[in-house]
């Protein structure tokens, strides 16, 4: 599937670096890139936010938005979008960047392509587990020793024997999106999807049938119900727990509002470039630092969340207890004081810096995820933000007016402008640049200077909300209950199925418990079997 | 909530700038600020403490040794720390990417002594 453009296909003057050059193929002496680098500096210098009221908490630190829901908007990232062109591609020739996530938000970034239907030979041991109709999961060390002791909370991870890869430590991971495992932190939020459908299998199995009596079909039937349940839920958590945390009010309420009239009226599936782009307002969420448990009375450090994944750190796997997410640290449950993300704003923690992790990417020999995030960006047709918001404003006059970052464009290049121009002599920044960018800055960088400069760094602006908020809003619109279950229903394993061999739980009984990531937290306390330890699971 | 560290983040970068600084290449940096802008410009990475305030260059030359001593507040709070459960010595990054496994520090205090044993005197060369 293409991706497009918002609204409509902007004119070739309403395009961000329509005055510019693009990026070339002659990389190392690319103006562009040039500029990119410089800019990128631009975004490890801390942001200066206002020194924090409360005791205990850092200036930089989120009171509005707990640092879990940085790992499950990535989730939510990855379900919908899949780019089909790497980074390091993006501006070559010939390269035409498609979104291969055909369907956003139904969870196939976590299920993949789901039950594929044609298991044979299927053990005693797998039907009386359910295995057919489950996910796997890894068990964690505890002490360096993996036995009966280590719950199963990783993601599944096995030595690549006998094959062509590097057969030293546990570099391949089973799951359906290897982006999830990108970090400790998003595999970990992986394995709680996991265990959520596993559970959700073994409760609709409860009361119906011996395992060992029944065909493939109904492990099939129970594989998609379940699914079915784990999508609505997850539906759910994003609009009434993600969405409304993230999104400026106004643009909350607009979208959730009974008679929605969205800004493109376009029918179709296709994901926005903006979306794509305004997206990344994750990274600047990254903490430098996170407290994952209380085994060990330390935290740990960003570079290492990011080093400690199939591919980073193969020898340190499964992961150990230092890695076991307690999740009343990351989500707030009973009272818990969870660490906080970073405050949305221009500004990336130093770690995004390293070249173990973000090695360069082009000749320019520049390092870093806010370089790569910014090359996207210029590789990308997106709306140039003038134009843009000008847009906008013919639609819904009302939801300009709310910001003057918006409504008034000499004050909006002026505060963008000096915000480039501090620290100028560190990130080299030529008075050329800083006209030029805070004219027609890269929509990420308005989106980020947009949330610090009007919302505290507390929530998105209202041009990242709509951005944001409007394809998810549409995603969830359209991808209706009733269509998901019609849909499967076709399947070859259902329609072979006899009446009598479905399981009778419905599907609602997971959807009226959970509506936020804390009740799911709590949900999966209760109900996913021996998930404690000595690391606690809430 | 721990000791707050200097932390470096692209450590070989860094020592190409202090070799740089050594080689009299680039001119030493006469401030913090100007220290936190060369390393910026380079792509360095650096987080700095707010309570860190000046900057000291020191170079070693052909007669004098230079011994680097911690400083006494600091040095009490990390063995206070390292010797609490589950206290852990950090390590850089790149010691265990270059060398593709983890360290095992089963005694803290001891690995951090023969730290200190290493850098307080190292002539860095």
């Amino acid at each position: 599937m293409t991706f497009c453009s918002f609204i409509r296909e902007p004119e070739p003057h309403e395009r961000y670096l329509s005055g510019w050059r693009r990026l070339d193929g002659e990389q190392a002496s690319c103006p562009l890139r040039a500029r990119l680098a410089r800019l990128s500096r631009r975004m490890y210098i801390p942001y200066r936010w206002p020194p924090s009221q409360s005791p205990g908490t850092e200036g930089w630190e989120n009171p509005n938005i707990p640092a879990g829901y940085t790992y499950f908007a990535q989730f939510v990232a990855h379900d919908t979008v899949r780019s089909s062109v790497s980074t390091s591609e993006l501006g070559c020739p010939g390269q035409k960047n498609r979104n291969a996530r055909l369907a956003p938000l139904e969870l196939h970034t976590l299920y993949g392509n789901g039950f594929d239907g044609c298991l044979t030979g299927m053990t005693e041991t797998d039907r009386e587990q359910l295995r057919p109709s489950k996910l796997s999961l890894g068990q964690i060390s505890i002490g360096e020793k993996i036995d009966e002791s280590c719950p199963f909370r990783d993601i599944p991870r096995a030595l690549p024997r006998y094959t062509t890869a590097n057969p030293d430590g546990l570099r391949s991971v089973s799951i359906a999106d290897d982006r999830n495992d990108n970090s400790a932190l998003i595999s970990q939020m992986t394995m709680l999807f996991t265990l959520f459908h596993n559970s959700v299998v073994d409760h609709m199995n409860e009361g119906n049938h011996l395992p060992e009596s029944v065909s493939q079909a109904y492990f099939a039937h129970l594989f998609d119900r379940a699914r079915d349940a784990c999508v609505i839920a997850y539906r759910r958590i994003v609009r009434d727990d993600l969405m409304k945390r993230l999104l400026h009010p106004d643009a909350y309420a607009f979208y959730t509002h009974s008679r929605l009239d969205f800004l493109d009226p376009r029918e179709g599936g296709a994901l926005t470039f903006e979306y794509a782009q305004a997206l990344r307002f994750g990274h600047a969420m990254v903490r430098p630092h996170y407290r994952v448990n209380d085994v060990l009375q330390r935290r740990e450090e960003l570079i290492d969340v990011l080093l400690t994944t199939s591919r980073g750190r193969p020898w340190r796997l499964p992961l150990d207890e230092s890695w076991a997410v307690q999740w009343s640290k990351f989500f707030p449950i009973a009272g818990s004081q969870p660490n906080r993300s970073k405050r949305i704003g221009p500004s990336l923690s130093p770690d995004f810096l390293s070249d173990l992790v973000f090695d360069r990417i082009d000749e320019t020999g520049i390092v870093g995820l806010a370089y790569r995030d910014l090359v996207n960006g210029a590789a990308s047709p997106v709306w140039s933000v003038t134009p843009l918001i000008e847009e906008i404003r013919k639609r819904k006059p009302r939801l300009i007016q709310a910001s003057r970052l918006l409504s008034d464009a000499d004050y909006r290049q002026a505060a963008i402008g000096s915000w480039l121009a501090e620290d100028n002599a560190a990130t080299g920044l030529t008075a050329e640049d800083i006209q030029d960018l805070s004219q027609d800055p890269p929509l990420l960088v308005f989106v980020l200077f947009e949330a610090a400069h009007e919302m505290h760094g507390e929530r998105l602006g209202v041009l990242g909300s709509i951005l944001v908020g409007e394809p998810i809003f549409k995603a969830l619109q359209q991808g209706a209950v009733g269509k998901i279950a019609d849909a499967r229903s076709m399947t070859d394993t259902a329609v072979c199925l006899r009446e009598a061999d479905r399981p009778h739980v419905p599907v609602g009984y997971v959807t009226d418990e959970i509506a936020s990531m804390s009740d799911l937290g709590e949900f999966l306390q209760e109900r996913a079997g021996s998930v404690n330890s000595v690391i606690p699971f809430l | 909530m721990g000791i707050e560290r200097v932390g470096v983040v692209n450590h070989r970068m860094l020592g190409e700038h202090v070799k740089a600084w050594a080689r009299g290449a680039l001119p030493i940096p006469a401030s913090l600020q100007e220290f936190r802008g060369q390393l910026v410009l380079a792509g360095v990475g650096v987080k700095i403490p707010d309570r860190i305030s000046r900057i000291i260059f020191v170079q070693d030359d052909e007669e004098t040794l230079v011994v680097r001593l911690p400083c006494r507040s600091r040095l009490k709070e990390a063995e206070a720390e390292l010797s609490a459960q589950g206290g852990s010595y950090p390590l850089p990054s790149f010691y265990e990417q270059t060398f593709a496994c983890r360290a095992r520090i089963t005694q803290p205090i001891a690995f951090q002594s023969a730290r200190i044993g290493d850098y307080s005197i190292a002539q860095c060369v």
